[in-house]
C-alpha cells in the first residue's frame, strides 16, 4: 500500500516521541525512501520502532513504570483489603388501621416517622445489634481485634433505613457476604414488625392503666363528695347550696367521660392486639443480592492504572525539553 | 584496542555500511546497504542510536548535508569512518577470522 505522502499520525508520533538529535534526520530518511516508494504500513513498522528504541524508551518507561507499579499495589490492596460488599433490601409499608377511624379511635395518634425514629433507636442499640452480630457471626476478623462498642458502631453504619414517600420504608444491610446479608436484612425487617406492633400494644395498654387509675381517683373523689353532702343534707335539713353540688356535678360529668374514653382505649388495644390496627407489612422481602455493589475489584485496579499513568504522563511533561535544533551539533559541516 | 572499543555486531555492519558508501554514507543508503545484505528489514531509529554510540566512541564522524524536497527539507546527516573506526574493523575482522578458521564446520567454505 502507497500514498503520495506519509501518515500524517505516524508523523506526529515521530516529532512527539522521538526527541533527540537525530530526529530530524530520522525523518528525512523516512519521507526519503517513502518517496521511493516504501508502503505505508512500512512508514508506520519504521515509526513504531523508531519510538521504541530511540529516546522515546526512557519516556515509555516512565509511563509503564509508574503504571505497572501502581496497577500492582492497587491490585495488591484490592485481593487483601477491599471487601466485596452486598446489600440486600426489603420495602416495608405502613399499613393503616383496617377498623374505620370513626368507629374505633386509634390509641397511638404519633406520625410514622416520629414513631420509626423511636424504633430504630430501639433496633439499633447496642443490646440488639450484639444479639444479631452474636447469632450471624457477624465481623468475626473485627471482633477479634476491636472492642465490641465499635463493632456494633460498624454494624450502624450497615444498616440503612430510608422512608419512601412516607407510607413504606426500607430497611438494608450491608455485608461481605451476600447470604449474610440477606439474612440480617431478613432479621432486622421482622424486629421493624415486632416492635413496632409491641410499641403500640405498649402504649395502647398505658393509656388503659392511665385512665383506670384516673378513674378509680375520680371514683373515690364521687364517694367521698356524696358522703360530703349526706352529712350537710342532715345538718341542713335537705337545703344543699349550688356551691355544694357543682363540684359534684363536675365529678360525675367527668367520671362518665373518662368511663367512655376508658372503653375506647379498651378497644383500641383490642385492636392492637388482634392486630389490625396500624401495622408494619413487608412488601419486597429481602432477596439474596446478585451482584455486589461499589466499586468493583476490576474498576479499582483500573482506577489504580490509570493514576499511574497519568503520574507517568505527568513525569514525561515535566521532563520534556526544548526541542532540540535538527541535527544540532554535528562534528563537521560540509 | 581498548576494551570499551570492541564492536558488536551491528556496529560492525554499520561501520563497514559506511565505509563502503564512503561520501554517500547518510541514513537510507546506511540502512540500505545493510538490508541488502542481510535480507532484514532495518528501523532506522536503530541506524542512527548506533551511529551515535560510534561517534561518542569516536569511530565515526557526522555533518550536515543538503536537504531536499522529499525529504521534506530535513537535511541528510552524513558519516564517515575515523581512522580509530577503521583500525576498530580491522580488528573485529581478525578476531572474526580467527575464530573462524577454528571452526571445522566451516571449513568447506559459505554454504
Amino acid at each position: 500500500m502507497t500514498a503520495h505522502r506519509p501518515p500524517r499520525l505516524a508523523d506526529w508520533l515521530l516529532q512527539q516521541l522521538a526527541e533527540g538529535r537525530r530526529q530530524q534526520s530520522i525523518l528525512g530518511d523516512l519521507h526519503e525512501q517513502f518517496a521511493r516508494g516504501r508502503s505505508v504500513s512500512w512508514y508506520w513498522r519504521q515509526t513504531i520502532t523508531t519510538i521504541l528504541v530511540g529516546p522515546m524508551k526512557q519516556r515509555l518507561l516512565w509511563l509503564l513504570v509508574p503504571t505497572v507499579v501502581t496497577a500492582a499495589i492497587t491490585a495488591t490492596w484490592s485481593h487483601y483489603y477491599l471487601p466485596t460488599r452486598y446489600v440486600s433490601e426489603t420495602l416495608i409499608l405502613v399499613v393503616p388501621q383496617q377498623v374505620p377511624e370513626q368507629y374505633v379511635k386509634p390509641t397511638v395518634t404519633t406520625r410514622v416517622e416520629d414513631r420509626l425514629q423511636t424504633i430504630m433507636q430501639q433496633i439499633l442499640s447496642r443490646t440488639r445489634l450484639e444479639r444479631i452480630i452474636q447469632d450471624f457471626n457477624l465481623y468475626p476478623e473485627r471482633r477479634k481485634t476491636a472492642i465490641m462498642e465499635s463493632v456494633v458502631e460498624g454494624m450502624r453504619a450497615d444498616i440503612g433505613v430510608q422512608i419512601t414517600k412516607g407510607d413504606a420504608f426500607r430497611v438494608k444491610f450491608t455485608s461481605d457476604n451476600p447470604r449474610t446479608s440477606l439474612r440480617v436484612t431478613e432479621r432486622l425487617a421482622s424486629l421493624f414488625i415486632e416492635e413496632n406492633l409491641r410499641d403500640r400494644e405498649v402504649l395502647a395498654e398505658g393509656t388503659n392503666q392511665f385512665l383506670s387509675a384516673q378513674i378509680e381517683e375520680l371514683r373515690r373523689r364521687i364517694v367521698d363528695k356524696e358522703a360530703q353532702l349526706r352529712g350537710l343534707r342532715a345538718t341542713t335539713h335537705g337545703e344543699l347550696s349550688q356551691g355544694d353540688l357543682i363540684p359534684y356535678e363536675v365529678y360525675k360529668e367527668s367520671y362518665k367521660a373518662l368511663l367512655q374514653k376508658e372503653l375506647d382505649s379498651r378497644v383500641g388495644a383490642n385492636l392492637e392486639r388482634r392486630q389490625i390496627g396500624e401495622q408494619f407489612k413487608v412488601l419486597d422481602p429481602a432477596r439474596l443480592p446478585e451482584a455486589p455493589v461499589g466499586p468493583t475489584k476490576t474498576a479499582v485496579n483500573a482506577g489504580g492504572a490509570l493514576v499511574g499513568l497519568l503520574v507517568g504522563l505527568v513525569m514525561v511533561a515535566v521532563s520534556r525539553r526544548p526541542k532540540p535544533k535538527p541535527d544540532q551539533e554535528p562534528t563537521a559541516v560540509i | 584496542m581498548p576494551k570499551g572499543d570492541s564492536l558488536g555486531g551491528f556496529e560492525l555492519q554499520v561501520l563497514l555500511a559506511v565505509m563502503r558508501l564512503g561520501d554517500e554514507a547518510y541514513g537510507v543508503p546506511i540502512s540500505d546497504t545493510i538490508e541488502e545484505a542481510s535480507g532484514r528489514e532495518i528501523a532506522a531509529g536503530s541506524i542512527y542510536i548506533t551511529l551515535d554510540r560510534l561517534e561518542s566512541k569516536g569511530l565515526v564522524t557526522s555533518s550536515l548535508g543538503d536537504s531536499t524536497p522529499e525529504r521534506g527539507g530535513r537535511a541528510k546527516t552524513y558519516f564517515q569512518v575515523t581512522g580509530k573506526g577503521v583500525r576498530a574493523v580491522r580488528a573485529a575482522q581478525r578476531t572474526l577470522m580467527k575464530l573462524w578458521s577454528g571452526v571445522p564446520a566451516l571449513k568447506g567454505g559459505p554454504v
